[in-house]
């Protein structure tokens, strides 16, 4: 049988399973009250330069932050359509380069991904052209080197106010964040002035990797506004009852939703109270991890074959890398939280306030007094 | 997947990036496209080479620098297949969407192919106007010169703006200058690097600049949408011609530009296309204005060369255009007349001086006859006050009343007809002798022209007997 309020269209029922897994990986877009609370937060601060410059979404992997991604471009997109001119590009999305053997973070290659997001001329056929004197009137002449990381900048900052660019989407920000703490650093206050001259938006979207080292400036907090995209989390560890019903609620809804777009058929067992939380935890509660669970196991079925928990989780990942993602997400949940503003008040020297006594006493009653002795 | 996701947005949106953005430049005529090219160049920092390699040679052999000394120009500033194909590679780059012009493309169904002659081996510039750009656009990145097109053709040696001579040769190195310098900024020498508009011309007078300027209307793009040149225009052009001027022959075309009888031909069936150099040829044969005139509507085309009568030919009075020549001699005689350069006529006698019915005149010239009659009876009320506040004319119309009425023509019983204004001249300008001789002058006269009509002599010498 079919899930019992199956969302995928009926029509792919008469067709073969590659376009059934098709469907399942890229033809919908799944709303859970996680995704839909982050990307409401984003869609409200787009396009607020003053207020927002920068925007973080920090979250695990496979959460959906690429997906609020991509959702936030569309957005960008439909709320510019009446002001966009030809040739305008509203918004782009650049994914930040991974590089293993350096040292420090390579802007160059950075500028380049973001040139070639902005359809600039291909880098390497850039040369440097420069006044032939000192004074002002002499002729740009061209020279056989390439541009230099200033001049790619440069570049990066006229292209994006040609093209009028007012929203950037920079994807796997972890990248920035592998190196020394003070390239790192560095990179922050790069990324500022890159804001702040460009007077465009910095959307950053990344996992906790290499969290601990980022130490944002005052300047740069200031400026920077924080999403944190939660896995749902069904641990005993919540205190609150209400809260815990509600993360369960949200991931069954999530696991449920997507299970309705399974357009094959489905073993009931699969909702059963011990197969939710077996598949919570394969997945360590991110939602994109699941839907590539429920992909490949699908992948792996014929078109008569029924999805069963057993099969499902036979193509889960393997519980080294589960593991190391709960670790990742433990790490990083706890690096987020870990300044209070109790934590604060101490570091700044102001002394804790003493709690108030307290009394089962009705107001107005005088205390006890001792009887005088005889 | 994600990647290049935006352009995919803003593709689905009707609205796709373009590679180049390029700001408008126009004066007179348009921005030639080599012009375009190094302005790319420079803003983009990549060097004409690699440009014209990486986006318009792809797959062929490297372009050496001699290229971009004339051959570019002869390639995508003219009219051929490759300027073309250039051309609408480049506005699509630069976001360009509809068709716009910045070489002599829109020329290509019009004069030869390969546009023999049509570009200058070297490239001509205006220092005046390299000047006024440099300061009117240029700014610490950019110098804001540019090219205009029509620089670029061979037969046009002076500035449309300026009327100076167009500059060839560096003022400091003297050197003739690449169409796109490979390493220097547009406007600067590319072999010294010094300004090219610091050194001015002489500039020529305006009468001539104004000739020129009607010459070469064929080469100013932003006229194409007026002239819409086209081959079967030319075509049915020569061929009215030879119907109009019987002796007009190939032969006689080929004789008088100096080429082939054949290739006449082969330019009548449409085998064939002009190159540039004969159009000039033919235009100055035919004594036209400039090339554009050889392409306008063929009664306009005619009606140029007959009104011109530089043609030493026959008309041919029966052809078709026979009554062109008639209407446009039958508008000039009633422009003249409305004009007052000749005496107003009544309309009979000017559809009499044209041997032609007088409706025809007013059905074909409603207006100038509307003009020509007023002016004609204008003419003729003149003509009656003239006569009135003339002397002789009262007293003889005074004389011949009285005469007829068989009374005596005394002084008194004249100046009784003459009106108040006439009496007040008599008083003040004439004695009583004077009107009496006049009078009897009068007198004589009816009294001759009343006996050529009956013989009737009955008041012969009244008058002297009034005066009596």
């Amino acid at each position: 049988m079919y899930h019992n309020q199956a969302a995928f269209p009926e029509e792919l029922l008469q067709q073969d399973k590659e376009n059934r897994v098709d469907y399942f990986s890229e033809g919908f877009l799944l709303d859970h009250p996680k995704f839909d609370q982050i990307l409401n937060d984003v869609i409200s601060r787009l396009f607020d330069f003053k207020k927002y410059p920068i925007i973080k979404i920090t979250g695990p992997t496979g959460a959906g932050k690429s997906v609020v991604c991509k959702e936030s471009l569309i957005t960008c997109f439909n709320k510019s359509a009446s002001s966009m001119k030809i040739g305008d590009l509203p918004a782009i999305y650049v994914e930040v380069p991974a590089l293993g053997d350096v040292t420090k973070f390579p802007w160059k290659m950075m500028y380049k991904e973001i040139l070639e997001a902005l359809m600039h001329p291909p880098v390497d056929l850039l040369k440097q052209a420069k006044h032939s004197d000192q004074s002002k009137n002499s002729p740009n002449v061209f020279s056989l080197k390439s541009l230099s990381e200033d001049e790619l900048r440069q570049r990066v900052i006229e292209r994006i106010r040609e093209m009028n660019v007012q929203v950037i989407i920079l994807d796997e920000i972890q990248h920035m964040f592998v190196y020394t703490e003070a390239n790192v650093k560095h990179n922050l206050d790069v990324l500022k002035s890159l804001t702040n001259i460009s007077k465009c938006q910095f959307i950053l979207v990344g996992t906790y990797e290499g969290i601990e080292k980022i130490h944002w400036n005052g300047q740069n907090s200031r400026r920077s506004t924080n999403l944190h995209f939660r896995h749902h989390d069904l641990s005993d560890s919540i205190k609150s009852k209400e809260i815990a019903a509600e993360e369960y609620n949200g991931f069954l809804t999530a696991y449920s939703g997507l299970l309705a777009h399974v357009p094959f058929h489905l073993s009931t067992e699969l909702l059963a109270e011990n197969n939710i939380d077996e598949a919570y935890v394969r997945c360590a509660g991110c939602i994109g991890i699941l839907k590539e669970m429920i992909e490949r196991a699908i992948d792996s079925m014929s078109i008569t074959s029924t999805l069963t928990p057993s099969l499902l989780f036979e193509h889960s990942i393997s519980s080294d890398d589960i593991e190391t993602i709960w670790d990742e997400i433990k790490t990083g949940e706890a690096m987020l939280e870990r300044t209070s503003f109790s934590d604060i008040r101490n570091r700044i020297g102001m002394k804790k306030r003493k709690p108030g006594k307290k009394t089962n006493k009705p107001v107005g009653v005088r205390d006890p007094k001792r009887d005088p002795i005889c | 997947m994600l990647r290049l996701s935006h352009f995919e947005i803003s593709a689905a949106r009707g609205n796709n990036p373009q590679l180049f953005y390029l700001d408008e430049r126009r004066e007179t005529g348009c921005e030639s496209n080599t012009s375009r090219l190094s302005r790319i160049a420079f803003k983009y920092n990549i060097p004409p080479t690699a440009l014209y390699e990486h986006y318009f040679n792809e797959g062929r052999s490297k372009r050496s620098r001699e290229f971009f000394n004339f051959e570019i120009a002869s390639q995508i500033n003219s009219c051929t297949h490759e300027t073309i194909e250039f051309e609408r590679k480049l506005n699509r780059m630069c976001g360009i969407e509809r068709e716009k012009f910045y070489s002599y493309s829109y020329l290509h169904s019009v004069i030869d192919p390969k546009s023999h002659g049509l570009i200058a081996k070297h490239k001509k510039w205006c220092s005046r106007c390299y000047s006024n750009r440099r300061s009117k656009f240029g700014s610490e990145d950019e110098s804001g010169c540019f090219d205009d097109l029509y620089w670029s053709l061979d037969h046009v040696q002076h500035c449309m703006v300026h009327g100076q001579k167009l500059s060839t040769k560096c003022p400091s190195c003297h050197r003739t200058q690449p169409y796109v310098s490979t390493s220097t900024e547009l406007g600067y020498c590319h072999y010294c690097q010094e300004f090219l508009g610091d050194k001015y011309e002489a500039s020529i007078d305006l009468d001539l600049l104004d000739n020129f300027k009607t010459m070469f209307t064929m080469f100013y793009v932003h006229t194409y949408d007026e002239y819409q040149l086209k081959s079967e225009q030319f075509i049915a052009n020569m061929k009215a011609l030879r119907e109009a001027y019987p002796e007009a022959t190939s032969k006689y075309i080929a004789d008088t530009i100096g080429v082939n009888e054949r290739t006449v031909r082969a330019w009548i069936s449409g085998e064939k296309r002009p190159q540039i150099e004969n159009l000039f040829a033919i235009q100055r044969a035919l004594t036209l204005f400039g090339p554009h005139q050889l392409f306008y509507p063929t009664n306009i085309f005619m009606k140029k060369i007959i009104l011109n009568k530089g043609l030493c030919l026959k008309f041919n009075q029966l052809s078709k255009f026979g009554v062109i020549v008639l209407k446009d001699q039958i508008k000039a005689y009633l422009q003249d007349m409305a004009a007052g350069k000749i005496e107003p006529t009544s309309r009979e006698a000017i559809a009499e001086h044209f041997k032609i019915d007088k409706n025809y005149l007013y059905r074909h010239h409603k207006i100038l006859c509307e003009q020509v009659s007023q002016v004609y009876n204008d003419h003729n009320l003149i003509l009656r006050e003239k006569l009135e506040t003339d002397l002789s004319y009262q007293i003889e119309r005074a004389v011949s009343d009285l005469m007829s009425k068989q009374r005596e023509p005394s002084i008194e019983a004249i100046i009784r007809y003459f009106p108040p204004s006439l009496i007040d001249e008599i008083n003040d300008k004439f004695t009583l002798d004077q009107m009496a001789i006049r009078i009897q002058k009068a007198v004589d006269n009816q009294s001759r022209k009343r006996k050529a009509k009956s013989k009737n002599s009955k008041y012969k010498r009244i008058g002297n007997m009034a005066f009596a």
